[in-house]
């Protein structure tokens, strides 16, 4: 603010400018975003850019304007309700067996943002939501690696990383594996879909270095699952609690630069987040730097490195 | 931080509780049903071959000239007219009550039987009105009347000893035409 007679700094040419840059980092380093605000962003950011299939274009522009104007979202309760009934729309209409996990779970917590707002204390109750929901999803998570018949074995790992095109880029990507072993791997099974012909065992070429790592692989996955959900589920100390964080992030980092499924990373960010209980900038930073790092290897591994992996392979 | 009121405890624990009921309702369907783990909503996503595009459904009708299998590219075409969620749910929970749906999608189209496999009628060739509830495969002129459709579901199994991608059968529908 100014008053008369105060030396007044130019406010035109490359000095006013430099000015106002200088008042609006003054004003940045002091604005602290809460966690309602990292968290909102981040389910709308998954929901806007992957959506499940057939999601109706007009509940993307509606997600879109809470994501553009977080004003929106945080003060009108309308906002979070006509969200969640035009993104059902989607998921209702599609085959429930046709879901994935991750579009399942965009529905859950969107749907707690939806009753927080009848909670007199909403971001508490979310708070509390985001726990318990974390805490199950990895339970689960964990309980069907370990109940699978073939997962403990390091068969499913060695299966996924060898055959399944999606996975088996990343185990490309990594030097675990061919990227034209996995191709032809897969190309395998198509023979199985002709109904003349009785299926038969297909023998998979399996890269030796994959061989050796799929069952280490498979039992560090069940532990730093299993870690995640003994996390959550203990009724740690408010010092302890951090652990939660930690081993979320963990899990995220080392999880889904290499998992073809960057919309739960988001989604798993964006419940964290609520429910962190770090400083408001230590959990800004760490989420924050998680998103970004996560994202850009994703970016990098998806959009840059296979596709030249491809090309120099002459696929294409 | 005090203690949340008994409302807001209670929309705090609705979420979690419906995702635990889907999630132990999906473990159990899958244990007894052959339910794939990757779908249902019980996040057992990555924790086995076994799933929804590793799963291979086989077609065949069963006619008065015996079995004949349903061509692979009239399965393509069906699924991309508007049946893939019937063809994904079936092959995710191949339960009898999907293959009956499955069937009854097969039955509302015309087939032309053709080296020894059922295709579906090019829509030009397409007879203007169909016997209500009949399935019948039109060759060279004649009808075969076909009796059932009978639905196969395998999954993939992976033998990591001997590096084996394996079939394994999990269910054989037979519904006979007509069947509700």
């Amino acid at each position: 603010m100014t008053t008369v007679g105060q030396d007044v700094a130019p406010r035109r040419g490359w000095r006013g400018v430099l000015r106002r840059y200088r008042e609006y980092r003054e004003q940045a380093t002091h604005l602290t975003l809460d966690a309602f605000q990292i968290s909102s962003a981040l389910l709308l950011l998954a929901l806007v850019t992957h959506p499940p299939d057939g999601t109706p274009p007009l509940a993307r522009i509606v997600l879109g304007i809470g994501l553009v104007l977080p004003v929106v979202s945080r003060r009108f309760a309308t906002f979070w309700f006509v969200a969640f009934v035009l993104f059902l729309t989607s998921p209702l209409e599609r085959a429930w067996l046709t879901l994935d996990n991750h579009e399942v779970l965009q529905v859950y917590w969107l749907g707690a943002f939806v009753l927080s707002r009848f909670a007199d204390r909403p971001f508490e109750v979310l708070r509390v939501t985001a726990r318990w929901t974390l805490a199950l999803v990895f339970v689960f998570a964990t309980a069907w690696k370990l109940i699978a018949p073939d997962f403990a074995d390091g068969s499913a790992v060695e299966f996924l990383f060898n055959v399944e095109e999606r996975v088996g880029d990343t185990a490309a990507a990594i030097g675990l594996q061919d990227h034209d072993q996995v191709a032809d791997n897969w190309e395998g099974l198509a023979a199985w879909r002709d109904p003349t012909q009785v299926p038969e065992a297909v023998a998979a070429d399996v890269g030796e270095a994959l061989h050796r790592v799929s069952l280490g692989f498979a039992w560090l996955t069940i532990a730093v699952e299993g870690l995640v959900a003994l996390a959550f589920l203990l009724p740690l100390s408010l010092h302890r609690r951090w652990l939660r964080d930690a081993a979320l992030l963990g899990f995220v980092l080392v999880t889904y630069p290499l998992a073809p499924v960057l919309p739960f990373a988001w989604l798993l960010l964006s419940i964290g987040a609520m429910q962190s209980s770090l400083t408001p900038k230590a959990r800004n930073r760490a989420y924050t730097l998680t998103f970004l790092v996560v994202t850009f290897i994703y970016g990098g591994r998806s959009w840059i490195l296979l596709p030249l992996m491809e090309r120099l392979s002459g696929g294409g | 931080m005090g203690e949340l009121s008994r409302k807001d405890r209670l929309l705090a624990a609705i979420v979690p509780l419906v995702l635990a009921v889907v999630a132990l309702q999906q473990v159990t369907v899958a244990l007894t049903e052959d339910l794939t783990p990757w779908k249902g909503g019980g996040f057992g996503m990555f924790a086995t071959a076994d799933h929804l595009d590793t799963r291979v459904l086989r077609t065949y009708f069963g006619s008065e000239v015996g079995r004949v299998p349903v061509h692979r590219d009239a399965l393509i075409t069906m699924a991309s007219e508007g049946h893939l969620g019937t063809i994904q749910t079936l092959r995710a929970r191949p339960s009898r009550r999907h293959a009956a749906a499955w069937a009854s999608a097969l039955a509302a189209q015309p087939w032309t039987l053709r080296d020894d496999a059922a295709h579906l009628t090019p829509s030009e060739d397409r007879a203007p009105a169909r016997e209500s509830g009949a399935l019948d495969l039109r060759a060279d002129g004649t009808r075969v009347q076909v009796q059932a459709v009978v639905v196969e579901v395998w999954r993939t199994r992976y033998d990591r000893v001997t590096s084996h991608i394996v079939p394994e059968l999990v269910v054989v529908h037979e519904v006979a035409v007509g069947d509700p």
